[in-house]
């Protein structure tokens, strides 16, 4: 993909944000008495699932912060204790700080370990939907932006950019890498909620031998097993980009959840967090027994109304 | 500053790749520094799962001799470090992740910079001299 269609990426998602809202607004005018709808709730509680983003945006007045923490890899072996459940061994974390702009709209800021990559997150909820069926599903458009901001790669006279003959000079945008997901969601009564969500990650420098652009298909969801409780799932297909033996990131865990917390406890085959990170890099080999312990801690807080005078 | 971040965020590149030099076993200009350079990495990246009481001790002091001319224990008779020869060092298709021997190492999101992996390179390119 060149600049110029990456820009026109970038122009048709805009586009499709303010359209919408026109929509919306020449609806309104065209009815008079118009029946208000009713929009099918917490179709997840929260805005994220495992590693992936959910439909869900922050409600207005509210603010969120997250710990999102993998442990080391382990195996069906003698490392499973001796690593005590890969407590032992090195973890990825990330902080992030997310709060409402408007009813459909958040935005946030993340810190993750590995890299010491600054991300810049949007999401904006396009489609609600309805207890009426009208809108059978829930659809939202989230982006990151990733900023790198590990040790430079200093320019050699060894190192070269793929072409293996013009020396390599890096850039500031070499550090930047972008993700961009329409989230397709339904919710089945109160009893499972599932998503589909088409990925676009763009990395201005590639790994040489891969293009800059990577497409994804995760699904991911969540079985209610209890009052507050959830089985909760996530797989990704990488599309294009698959070195030799790579393997899609799988996750299987359970969720405790409440209006304000969510504490999600799971066994995942990646140790990536954010989605330039997980679909370019091959996951863990499962099939060969290898895997990770994590959880996600999730607090919502709420400011207060402003009194009117 | 906003606009500027947005202006300059966009290319689209590949790489980097490192083409090291072609050394000369009998040149005596040694580049690497064992000590400065490579224990770095080692302290850095790698001492973490790698301390004193485990199988391989990349400590200071230690790293050199646990590592060079010694069998590695999962790829036995395959050397761990052979001096001049990256194909013949297991440490090598470690870093590059060529799948040739198993995990890559670091292992999962912890990655070596290109820089990284060309100074450990290198120094088995030059000898992997305790220097």
């Amino acid at each position: 993909m060149d600049g110029n269609m990456f820009r026109s990426v970038i122009m048709a998602t805009v586009s499709v944000l303010l359209w919408s809202n026109v929509l919306y607004a020449q609806d309104a005018d065209s009815v008079e008495v118009k029946q208000p709808k009713e929009y099918v709730k917490q179709t997840f509680d929260h805005p994220q699932l495992i590693n992936t983003q959910t439909n869900e945006v922050l409600p207005e007045r509210t603010w969120m912060f997250r710990i999102q923490h993998r442990f080391g890899a382990i195996g069906f072996d003698e490392s499973f204790y001796e690593d005590f459940l890969g407590l032992d061994l090195f973890a990825n974390i990330r902080l992030g700080y997310s709060t409402a702009i408007t009813k459909d709209l958040m935005i946030g800021v993340g810190r993750t370990k590995v890299d010491k990559i600054w991300d810049f997150e949007a999401k904006y909820a396009l489609l609600k939907q309805t207890k009426d069926n009208k809108m059978p599903f829930s659809l939202s458009v989230y982006s990151n932006m990733g900023i790198n901001s590990d040790e430079a790669v200093e320019a050699d006279s060894t190192l070269f950019f793929a072409d293996s003959t013009t020396l390599f000079v890096p850039k500031f945008a070499h550090r930047v890498n972008y993700d961009f997901e329409v989230i397709i969601a339904r919710k089945f009564g109160n009893a499972a909620s599932f998503q589909f969500t088409p990925t676009f990650i763009y990395r201005n420098l590639a790994e040489p031998g891969a293009t800059n652009h990577t497409f994804a298909l995760p699904f991911s969801g969540r079985v209610r097993i209890g009052m507050k409780s959830f089985i909760v799932f996530e797989y990704a297909y990488v599309i294009n980009n698959r070195t030799k033996d790579f393997r899609d990131p799988i996750s299987l865990g359970v969720e405790i959840s409440t209006l304000g917390h969510a504490f999600k406890m799971f066994v995942s085959s990646t140790d990536q967090l954010l989605g330039q990170e997980m679909y370019t890099n091959s996951s863990y080999d499962y099939t060969d027994g290898e895997f990770l312990f994590g959880f996600n801690i999730t607090r919502k807080f709420w400011r207060k109304k402003k009194k009117k005078k | 500053m906003i606009m500027t971040l947005f202006m300059n965020s966009c290319t689209k590149d590949s790489g980097p790749v490192f083409i090291p030099k072609v050394h000369d076993p009998n040149d005596s200009i040694i580049t690497i520094s064992f000590a400065e350079d490579v224990q770095e990495i080692f302290d850095g990246e790698c001492w973490f799962c790698h301390p004193a009481n485990g199988d391989l001790d990349l400590g200071i002091g230690m790293s050199h001799a646990e590592l060079v001319n010694v069998e590695a224990a999962n790829y036995s008779p395959n050397m761990r470090v052979v001096p001049y020869d990256t194909a013949a060092s297991v440490l090598y298709h470690k870093i590059i992740d060529d799948n040739l021997y198993g995990l890559k190492m670091p292992p999962g999101a912890l990655n070596l910079t290109v820089q990284e992996k060309a100074i450990i390179t290198t120094w088995i390119l030059e000898g992997a001299l305790d220097n």
